[in-house]
Formats: C-alpha cells, structure tokens, sequence
C-alpha cells in the first residue's frame, strides 16, 4: 500500500494555493517596503495580491466559524488550533486583516506580519508533504 | 538569509539548465514522450520564470523570500527524482507495460490521457500532479512477467480519475458531511453530557473522512467498477497479506480499515458476480478472517455500512455521469477450457479476471496459462523483450 499517490494528489492541490498565496505576499510586502517598483510589480499586480490574500483570508475566517468547514481548509484549521496562538486571536487578526485589505491605503507592517503568519501555516502543511516524497 | 539564497540561486540556475538539457536529450531518444516532455518543458518554463523573479527579489535585498523555496522544491524534486529518472532508466519492460496501461486507460474511459511512462521498480503509485494527462506509473518489478496484484493499478488509475476530475471529491465530502451531520442532528435529543461527547465523536469522524481518504475509497470503488472481481480478490489478498487488525482506525493511515475497503469493494462489484464461485469464496476467506477480530465501537462510528454505502452509491453515480466512457465490468466468467482461452481482443481486466479465476480454481495450471498469456499479449504489441 503505497501512500506517494496520495501525497502527490494532495500536494497537486495545496501546491497553486501555497504558490498563489506565497508570491501575493511577497508583492504586498515589496509594497510596503517601497521597492514594488524595482521588482516590475506594477498597479494591477499588485491589486490582484490583494485580492487573492483577501479572498482567501475571508474563506479563512469564515471556516473558523463553521460547523462543517470546508474540506480543503480542514488541515489548516487543525495547525491553527494545535499552535500556540488562541483562536479567538486568530478571530480578531483576521478580522483586522479582512478590513485593512479592503482599504485602497498601502498595507502596515503589522497587517504584512498577521499574512506572515498564515503563510507560515500553508507553507507548514505543504513541506510537511514535499518532505515525505523527498529528503534525507 | 541573503547568502543562503544568493547561493541558492547559482543552486537552481544549475539543476534548472541540466533539467532542460536532459529533457531535450530524452525527446530526441524517445520521441513518443513528446507530450509529456511539453508538460515538463512548460513547468520547467514556469520555474525558470520564477528563479528570474528570485535574482530581482536578492538584488532587492529581500532576505524574507526563503518562502519561496519549497516552489522551487516542488518542481525539482518531481523532476529529479521521479519524472527524469523514469524516462532515463525506462526499459524494454517499462514500455511493454506502457503499451498495455495505455490500452487499459482508454478502455476505463480515461480519455483525456496523452502519454504515461512506466517505472516497474517496487510499488504501486500514480503521479498525476504534473498533469492528469501525462501521469508517472510506479508498479512492482514482477509485472514484467506476472499479472499477479495487476488489479492495483486500477486502483491507480482512480488516483488519476479524481486529479482530473477533483469535482468527485466535492461531491464525495458533501455526501460525508450530511451523513455526519444528520449523526449531529440525532445526538441533540441526547442528555448534555452524554451529547458532548457523542459530537466530539463525530466530529473526529468527520476530521477522519479528509480529502486523502475519500479518495482512496473512492480509487477501491472505481477499480472494482472496472476491472470487476479480480480487484475485489486482489483488495482481499492485499488485507490478508498485511495481517493487520482490519477494524482499525489508524489516523497515521492515509487508507482506510481494510474491512472497509473490503466491503466498499463488494459492494461495488455488479450484482452478476454475487453466486460466482470466486467472488464467494474470496468473501467467506474475509468473513473467517474478520471472525478472529473484534469489532469496536470507533469503527462502527467511522465506516459505518450506512456511510459507506452511500459513499459506494455516490460514487457510482460520479463515474457513470462523469466518466460516461468507463464501462462497469460485467463479464461473465467461463469455467473450465473456455477460461483459458484468451482472444485477441480482450482487455486486461478479463484476462485478469479469468487469471483469479484459473488461480484460485485450478492453480496448478495457472503457472504455465500466465506464460502463455504473457507471450501472446507481447506478440500483440509486437515487442520482443526476451523476459
């Protein structure tokens, strides 16, 4: 019973989230530190980033809240609520994050750290997997 | 940080140009992958594109882009140890399987199939994340010269199936989510205490069921579905050669209980098969064997009969609506000199299915009936191989 199958099905479906979710931050975060510019990020680039972390922080959020969250976001959920920050924190900065994303303003260093900290999540779940296909 | 990732930029511009070399060797040697190495080429394009963006985010001096490593990783590691050293090491067996699976796909209904490549080197595994159409096929080294344990490559071949079409796995988790949630609705009666812990057990059923799991379901039901009882008796035979405790819920485990599998994979054979002699004495060697184990009440909660016939029946109705080319295996099975007869035209779920058959019914003809067999498929696909 090989498991590599599996794996691979999984990490064809975390893989254009992570990248997606990984490459948007970089953008916003260039942004904020004022050399968006210099990497040829332009206005409609840098909008689609926002609109893709957004999206996908408001999902995020919402499944906090369900009964049955969706599926995708289940393992997630799970790192989430086994880390050390309480959830009712995670509530209240992702509420911050969803309005300060919605703003036209440039995204602050404290909004940049909360994205950070979800990116950390996905990137946890997603080498979880590349390491069980590969590694010393 | 910069260093590392200074460094790690020389690092991929390295690997990056040998992937594209050896890509452009191999098409020449084996023009037939074309449409695989396009596949490659045009991943391997996507990652050249982004080491170009790393070069920018360096000279930025943005010591934070660590992150986008494991996308790098991703790329290389599929490449380098699984894609380049199939088609570099692909020998005369390897493209004597890639012919027959080929066949095979496209007689389940797996149309959107362009090329596979074949690695016959330990264990049963399907690669479909560069695309659905171009997958990697491991299997063991035996399928040179034996059918024995083929039928779990119909299996695989249901890992490919729900790559390509994830919107089973949408349809599947709704179906595991109501049944889960009806179990809520029905514990609301229950005395607060009592009602607690009946929803936390639920609830971790319902963790249980992730999208890894559905699908391994899902890839048993659909092996069944098209290749009939040789993959319902090989499932039986892959349980009984584990010897494991077959009501277990092991969450380390990315399959679930093989008493569910089991009977997921009866329950999806065609109704035909319910007096054939096999099929009945594959299920009353399983029924001896789950008599030694005991049932426990976590088992009973997870892959309840309820659930896993509506998960059966669901996914029934996903392959016949979205697969409409694969066929619900339904030959009969011949008896005696008829079974041993193969024709040209028949496909590798018969000849595998009358294999069980010769197998469990004669074995002390199946040896030299596997022989024959093997050498006459080979002439069809006009490949001496000397194996």
């Amino acid at each position: 019973m090989s498991t590599l199958s599996s794996i691979d099905g999984k990490l064809g479906r975390e893989e254009p989230q992570h990248r997606k979710f990984t490459l948007a931050l970089i953008a916003l975060r260039a942004q904020a530190r004022g050399y968006a510019t210099k990497l040829g990020l332009q206005e409609d680039k840098l909008e689609e980033s926002r609109k893709t972390l957004f999206d996908f922080v408001v999902r995020l959020r919402e499944a906090l809240d369900q009964e049955i969250p969706k599926i995708d976001l289940r393992p997630l959920l799970r790192r989430m609520k086994d880390g050390k920050k309480p959830m009712q924190d995670w509530r209240k900065d992702l509420d911050a994050l969803i309005a300060q994303l919605q703003l036209e303003e440039q995204v602050t260093d404290e909004t940049i750290s909360v994205l950070e900290d979800v990116q950390l999540l996905l990137a946890a779940e997603f080498t979880h997997d590349l390491r069980r296909l590969y590694y010393r | 940080m910069l260093e590392y990732i200074r460094a790690k930029v020389v690092d991929y511009a390295i690997i990056l140009s040998w992937i594209e070399q050896e890509l452009q060797d191999i098409e020449l040697r084996r023009p037939e992958h074309h449409s695989l190495i396009v596949r490659l080429q045009s991943e391997l394009a996507e990652t050249k594109d982004l080491h170009n963006y790393l070069i920018e985010l360096v000279k930025a001096d943005d010591g934070s882009v660590l992150s986008l490593i494991p996308v790098f990783e991703s790329f290389i590691v599929l490449a380098t140890s699984y894609y380049l050293p199939a088609l570099q090491k692909e020998g005369e067996a390897d493209r004597f399987l890639r012919q027959l699976l080929l066949a095979a796909m496209k007689q389940c209904g797996l149309n959107w199939i362009e090329d596979i490549v074949v690695q016959l080197d330990g264990q049963h595994a399907t690669f479909s994340r560069l695309s659905a159409e171009t997958p990697l096929i491991l299997a063991p080294p035996q399928h040179a010269v034996s059918f024995l344990d083929m039928p779990g490559l119909y299996h695989e071949f249901g890992h490919n199936v729900s790559r390509k079409l994830p919107r089973i796995v949408d349809i599947l988790t709704v179906a595991v989510s109501e049944h889960f949630a009806d179990l809520l609705r029905n514990a609301d009666s229950l005395i607060s205490k009592i009602r607690d812990e009946r929803n936390l057990a639920i609830n971790n059923a319902l963790e249980y069921w992730n999208i890894e799991r559905q699908n391994e379901l899902f890839c048993d039901i659909f092996a069944t579905f098209v290749c009939g009882p040789a993959h319902y008796i090989s499932c039986i035979d892959m349980a009984l050669r584990s010897d494991r405790d077959s009501f277990h819920v092991d969450d380390e485990d990315v399959h679930p209980p093989f008493s569910a599998r089991v009977y997921a994979c009866y329950k999806s054979l065609n109704l035909i098969y319910s007096h054939e002699p096999i099929v009945v004495m594959a299920q009353n060697a399983w029924k001896g064997y789950e008599d030694m184990q005991r049932r426990n009440g976590e088992f009973d909660l997870i892959c309840s009969e309820t659930l896993l016939d509506c998960l059966v029946g669901t996914a029934i109705r996903c392959i016949r609506e979205l697969l409409p080319g694969a066929k619900y295996y339904s030959t009969p099975l011949p008896c005696d000199e008829e079974l041993e007869h193969i024709p040209e035209e028949m496909s590798l779920a018969d000849i595998l299915n009358r294999g069980a058959k010769i197998l469990f019914t004669y074995p002390e003809r199946y040896a030299d009936w596997e022989k024959k067999t093997f050498k006459k498929i080979k002439s069809l696909y006009r490949l001496d191989l000397n194996i």
